[in-house]
């Protein structure tokens, strides 16, 4: 159905485009330019807009099934699951750990759109803030650690692990 | 390993950012009025601030390099909003006859331009959460300085990936500014396509890796540019749309219709598009930015088990402060050089440069989040139409206004990249704006005494314009522009029709859409393919080796070919100026 809207969107939109065009540059005059965009660019343009809606008709149909993931590869408590056991139990700070923990955060990342698709924009800003900052404070550890200190790193190592266990908190109260 | 307290913000970070920034704005101005567009300072600025402070100081940490470039870049980017806008007084005559008249339209311009570049920071400060910690946009020069900052600790193979894709790119750019390789190859040529369809492909290095960089966020860029000049152009040559004057060669007919094609009907539509999209845009992410703005206030009180959450923001009162403020010093603008005007007009005028400002800034920032590219001339020629339908025709307060609007939303587009930066190194958000707005002044300072300065003593009699060797193609292109309005010619209908496409657009679940396809249709096709490519490619190797792959191999690769070209870019501005 999603593709169907997308192609007939596509068609309706460059009949709409090429209305634009020429309604932008019309030598002959101010009535045969009121025809054509009574005629041609209104109409298709309005259909523009109602396929589009129709697209949020059927995503907000989509959201009301039951939870499944087959648009995402994993949910964003699987990621953020393995990011907070990644942690040392020890607090030790190394490059290893936090490239590895960089490497789960580029993963969970990519699948944004999934997720926005599947919770909306605002829960998924919600819990992903604190993911964000979690990503940043872990990338200033991997910084500091690379000009030697150590305790910055290990600080800003320390306060990344608490901001990616509050995503998770927020991403179970979501749910 | 030391315990002393993180090198972020110091004296000899500050000290080189404002040095450098000084050099490259009086650099970047000539360039700007010689050659028509602005080159980007950040790259450079890192660079040397790696040679500086960690070469020779032996101090520097990365996130105090972040710093140093932060605030060299927050400097010279003023100059590209000076260039558009200021020379056109002294070509239509409102500066360069007498001094201290001079010297007090000098002064307003340097404080409007002041003005422009404390809102530009200001409006990025909620836009950094949506589209750097949300959309995540890619930002390829940010990315490519933060890989720059980042090589000490990044491994051989990253650091050699981008030196390899420095040097290979700089060779290009060389050999192209020698006009030894031509700068795009005519695909359409070989293929056989019309002339009008623009089927190049732009050989820039940088293009094609800003385009690596993107991936698949790019495509919908590349996809507007195909459905153009593939679709539409065609569509409109055969519907009998395009003039077809007789008595021209083929060849001729074909360069009249490519640039009639895209002068007077995708330019202006993309133009328009970029504007509805942003507009509508913004409506539909409203729901982020209440999310943004509430988070915001949470921070700064957090307390209990969650006051591990830091308030690395601006604070809130910034915003408001430099709105208000801009508001107000528009408005004296426009009642001190032109009381006739009388306080309503005066209110409307300010009201609408100021709204312009803040939407004008939303949009660079989309566009060079995804694809490296700033519609800052096309955005600024309409906030003239704009100020000058809405001032009555007062050209001397239009260009005060274009001048804040110019700056503002060259600012916004620097501090974004810079803001990217910071986040990939760590950076923490509120010390880089902090920087940025503490400098705001030298840049605008720097920028006017330069054009003033090239004006006077330049190569020719004026010292720059048409006919001289420093031509000033962006104030040349807006005297033009002005000149169209005041005569009643300005494309109102093409800039409404593509602003509605733009609006229908962004209301499809796929952000930012309406100004991708916008940005596809204001540029030459050239560009759009060349960075297309670089989408497709990356995409291809996603799927082939893996995103992780990807970030160890493309990325430090793609960061090279944009920082050789930009060095490249530099070298030839500098002997320009030493000749």
């Amino acid at each position: 159905m999603q593709n169907t809207l997308w192609i007939l969107y596509i068609l309706v939109f460059i009949i709409a485009a090429g209305a634009g065009l020429k309604v932008s540059f019309d030598p002959n005059g101010e009535n045969v330019q009121h025809v054509i965009v009574s005629a041609w660019f209104y109409p298709s343009l309005i259909a523009c807009f109602l396929i589009a809606f129709g697209f949020k008709k059927l995503q907000a149909k989509e959201d009301d099934k039951p939870e499944d993931h087959t648009t995402m590869q994993s949910s964003p408590d699987t990621y953020l699951n393995l990011i907070v056991i990644t942690y040392p139990a020890d607090g030790s700070v190394s490059q290893d750990i936090i490239e590895k923990i960089q490497s789960i955060c580029l993963q969970m990342a990519d699948e944004r759109f999934a997720y926005i698709q599947k919770y909306g924009i605002q829960k998924f800003s919600e819990f992903f803030e604190h993911f964000s900052h979690g990503e940043r404070y872990l990338n200033r550890s991997w910084s500091a650690l690379v000009d030697n200190h150590h305790q910055e790193s290990l600080e800003s190592f320390q306060t990344s692990q608490k901001y990616f266990e509050h995503a998770l908190e927020k991403y179970n109260l979501l749910k | 390993m030391t315990t002393k307290a993180y090198r972020e913000i110091t004296i000899p970070a500050v000290i080189l950012g404002v040095l450098q920034g000084i050099i490259m704005t009086a650099a970047f101005v000539y360039a700007g009025l010689r050659l028509g567009f602005g080159i980007g300072g950040s790259t450079i600025a890192a660079i040397m601030g790696f040679a500086l402070l960690k070469g020779v100081l032996k101090k520097g940490t990365i996130c105090e390099n972040n710093i140093n470039q932060t605030i060299a870049s927050g400097i010279n980017t003023t100059g590209s909003g000076i260039i558009f806008t200021l020379p056109v007084l002294y070509l239509m005559g409102f500066l360069g006859n007498d001094l201290t008249s001079d010297i007090k339209i000098l002064g307003l311009i340097a404080l409007a331009a002041t003005a422009g570049s404390f809102i530009g920071v200001a409006v990025i400060i909620p836009l950094r959460k949506q589209m750097i910690d949300f959309e995540r946009l890619r930002f390829p020069s940010g990315t490519a300085v933060s890989v720059i900052l980042k090589s000490p600790g990044a491994g051989k193979t990253k650091a050699m990936l981008m030196v390899g894709g420095t040097l290979l790119s700089a060779f290009v750019s060389f050999l192209m500014h020698k006009g030894l390789i031509p700068e795009s190859f005519d695909l359409g040529g070989l293929l056989g396509f019309p002339i009008y369809t623009q089927t190049a492909i732009y050989l820039s290095l940088m293009n094609l890796g800003a385009g690596l960089l993107a991936g698949k966020g790019g495509l919908p860029f590349a996809l507007g540019g195909c459905l153009a000049y593939w679709v539409l152009a065609p569509i409109a040559v055969q519907m009998g749309w395009v003039p077809t004057p007789e008595a021209m060669s083929p060849e001729a007919l074909g360069v009249f219709q490519k640039d009639f094609l895209y002068g007077n009907m995708l330019r202006p539509m993309g133009i328009g598009m970029l504007i509805g999209g942003a507009v509508c845009g913004a409506l539909m992410t409203l729901p982020v930015l209440k999310s943004v703005f509430k988070s915001l206030a949470q921070a700064a009180s957090a307390s209990g088990e969650h006051s591990f959450l830091k308030n690395d923001e601006m604070p809130l009162k910034y915003i408001v402060v430099s709105v208000i403020g801009s508001f107000l010093f528009l408005l004296g603008i426009c009642n001190f050089i032109a009381p006739e005007m009388g306080f309503l007009q005066s209110f409307v005028v300010a009201f609408a440069g100021l709204v312009w400002m803040i939407l004008a800034g939303m949009i660079v920032a989309q566009c060079t989040g995804t694809t490296d590219t700033s519609p800052l001339s096309g955005l600024s020629l309409i906030a003239v139409t704009l100020i000058l339908f809405l001032s009555g025709q007062k050209v001397l307060v239009t260009v005060l206004i274009g001048v804040t609007v110019c700056v503002a939303t060259a600012q916004c587009a620097d501090m974004m990249q810079d803001l990217k930066t910071g986040f990939l190194i760590g950076g923490i958000p509120v010390k880089q704006q902090m920087v940025q707005l503490c400098v705001a002044w030298i840049g605008p300072l720097v920028a006017v005494t330069t054009v003033a300065i090239l004006w006077k003593y330049g190569s020719g009699s004026p010292g720059f314009g048409p006919g001289t060797t420093l031509p000033a193609p962006q104030a040349d292109a807006l005297q033009s522009m002005i000149g169209g309005v005041m005569s009643g010619n300005a494309p109102y209908m093409k800039y409404l029709s593509g602003g509605l496409l733009g609006a229908a657009l962004s209301v499809l679940p796929v952000g930012g859409l309406g100004v991708l396809i916008g940005l596809s249709m204001y540029l030459p096709f050239f560009i759009t393919l060349g960075y297309g490519i670089g989408c497709v490619a990356n995409m291809i190797i996603v799927k082939a080796k893996g995103l992780s792959w990807v970030e160890d191999y493309v990325t430090p690769m793609a960061a090279g070919l944009i920082v050789g070209e930009a060095m490249i870019g530099l070298v030839f501005a500098v002997m320009d100026i030493i000749k």
